[in-house]
């Protein structure tokens, strides 16, 4: 956990810390590109548990015609997903790896809201296994 | 301009390039404008034709010429041709000449079902996306030069035109301040004997940003006046664009510094008691915007929309936050194509492993990065 915390406050200071028992979150302004809406991210870290990233603000908008966010865990901005269980573990650091792939939903969120298109690839639950239980 | 509004400017800029070659003749539709203007020129040189026998030039003029087409929102594109006959007009009979390309067409077994009379030209229309406008000409040795008479049938008689002059002030204009490295995208010209190659087909990077700035003005037009009878015609637009320019090298200032000095010029004229007149650069008696004399209601749609279109662009330039949707409205659906092109080149890096990002969380090329993007697969239903 030291380890996560000491990355994230070196590579993203915007970010709040807050930390709760074994529960670190970070909260603050992530912008993907110098065309991007300036979005209220919170990461929700419980030491072993896949990392929780929730946008806060601004509500995110569906494309005409569809009815969910893609990638989402519960269809909810307030649990993205940006991979695959066997793509992340504790011992990586969110820094290194959760936060650039933060990046790249969002960009392709803005694209897919204003066509409908989804152009960062990705899997569907309904053809593999979905596995969003605590990691071992 | 601090560092903050030339990024995203920057940025807009990355988006116009890939707006404007989806407006542009695409490489079959360029090839086939290729084929048929070459296919044109052999009917006129052609022994059959009576045409024949004065020794004519064919060129492209207009958007052809300047490489600023646009792809129509609804309808074929629009291609203009002069058929410069080598001749002094005091010796020809305009209408007669103009009557005279009819009829080589008219006669002709493939041209026959597919050619129209137009006020001063022969049109050939294909079943396709486009058809080519045919200007007969006359040399104007009176003026000299690269001037010349075209046939007009609503006068009865000829009227000046040079489109060579134009065309090269055009370019002037352009400064040659080109919107990236060329590279060598282009397609190889025609060769045809006689016949002046159509501009090669260039990448939009390959173009001058004065070049793209009409463009996107065009497209503007056809999206905000796509219900008004007395749209601003592209040559007003183009004349007015070239005339302002002053070598600005990012593409979304250009078009800032342009559309605002526009309505400077309409605020000068207003406040004189008058309108707006757009010489001809290359024949300054001639007036581009001779239309809006009759047409009050047009001037003032050209007012009312330019202004609109200034303040909105400013908006979008020095405001904040995601401009997708505002761009949609003033340029139209071609801004989708452009984002999912974007998007997929996008992705392409990504695969790579080119990408990274910075402490805010912007998304880089990873020489440039904080911190590399890994591999990773969204999940989750899309």
């Amino acid at each position: 956990m030291a380890a996560q915390i000491g990355r994230m406050s070196s590579k993203h200071p915007q970010l709040k810390l807050t930390l709760r028992r074994n529960t670190a979150t970070w909260q603050g302004n992530w912008c993907p590109s110098d065309l991007s809406d300036s979005y209220l991210i919170r990461v929700t870290y419980t030491f072993r548990s896949r990392p929780v990233i929730a946008v806060l603000t601004p509500t995110l908008r569906l494309a005409e015609g569809k009815f969910k966010l893609p990638h989402t865990y519960m269809d909810s901005q307030l649990d993205i997903c940006v991979h695959e269980s066997d793509e992340w573990n504790s011992k990586l650091l969110i820094a290194d790896t959760i936060m650039p792939w933060v990046s790249q939903w969002l960009r392709f969120y803005e694209c897919w809201e204003q066509t409908g298109s989804w152009e960062g690839k990705g899997t569907n639950p309904e053809f593999r296994s979905h596995q969003s239980k605590p990691l071992a | 301009m601090d560092e903050q509004l030339i990024q995203r400017a920057v940025g807009l800029d990355s988006l116009l390039f890939e707006v404007c070659e989806s407006l542009q003749l695409a490489p079959t539709q360029h090839q086939r404008a290729v084929d048929r203007y070459s296919a044109i020129a052999r009917t006129l040189d052609s022994p059959n034709s009576p045409l024949n026998q004065i020794e004519s030039n064919l060129y492209p003029q207009g958007s052809m010429r300047l490489r600023t087409t646009v792809k129509p929102i609804d309808g074929p594109h629009d291609l203009d041709f002069v058929c410069e006959f080598n001749i002094s007009h005091t010796k020809v009979n305009p209408m007669a000449l103009l009557n005279a390309m009819y009829k080589v067409f008219e006669g002709h077994g493939v041209y026959g079902g597919m050619v129209k009379l137009k006020k001063r030209c022969v049109r050939i229309v294909y079943k396709d996306e486009f058809y080519l406008d045919i200007l007969p000409a006359c040399r104007d040795h009176g003026n000299g030069g690269t001037c010349i008479q075209v046939p007009d049938r609503e006068l009865g008689n000829w009227t000046p035109s040079n489109p060579l002059a134009y065309a090269g002030w055009f370019e002037n204009a352009t400064r040659h301040i080109l919107v990236q490295k060329p590279s060598s995208r282009a397609l190889a010209m025609d060769k045809a004997a006689s016949v002046q190659p159509i501009p090669a087909l260039e990448a939009a990077e390959e173009k001058t940003v004065l070049q793209l700035a009409v463009q996107l003005l065009k497209r503007w037009r056809d999206v905000h006046y796509a219900d008004s009878t007395f749209p601003p015609i592209s040559i007003v637009l183009t004349t007015l664009a070239a005339d302002i320019y002053r070598g600005e090298a990012l593409l979304s200032q250009a078009l800032l510094l342009i559309l605002e000095q526009i309505v400077e010029r309409l605020n000068a004229a207003h406040a004189i008691g008058q309108r707006l007149r757009i010489p001809n650069p290359a024949h300054a008696e001639e007036d581009f915007s001779e239309r809006w004399n009759s047409n009050l209601k047009a001037y003032s749609e050209f007012d009312s929309g330019v202004r609109k279109f200034a303040a909105e662009w400013r908006a979008i330039c020095y405001g904040q936050g995601n401009p997708n949707r505002e761009l949609e409205r003033l340029f139209g659906e071609v801004v989708n194509t452009a984002l999912i092109k974007q998007a997929r080149s996008l992705q392409e890096v990504r695969e790579r492993g080119g990408l990274g990002i910075r402490e805010s969380g912007r998304i880089v090329p990873v020489a440039a990065a904080l911190t590399p993007m890994l591999r990773n697969t969204n999940h989750g239903k899309e």
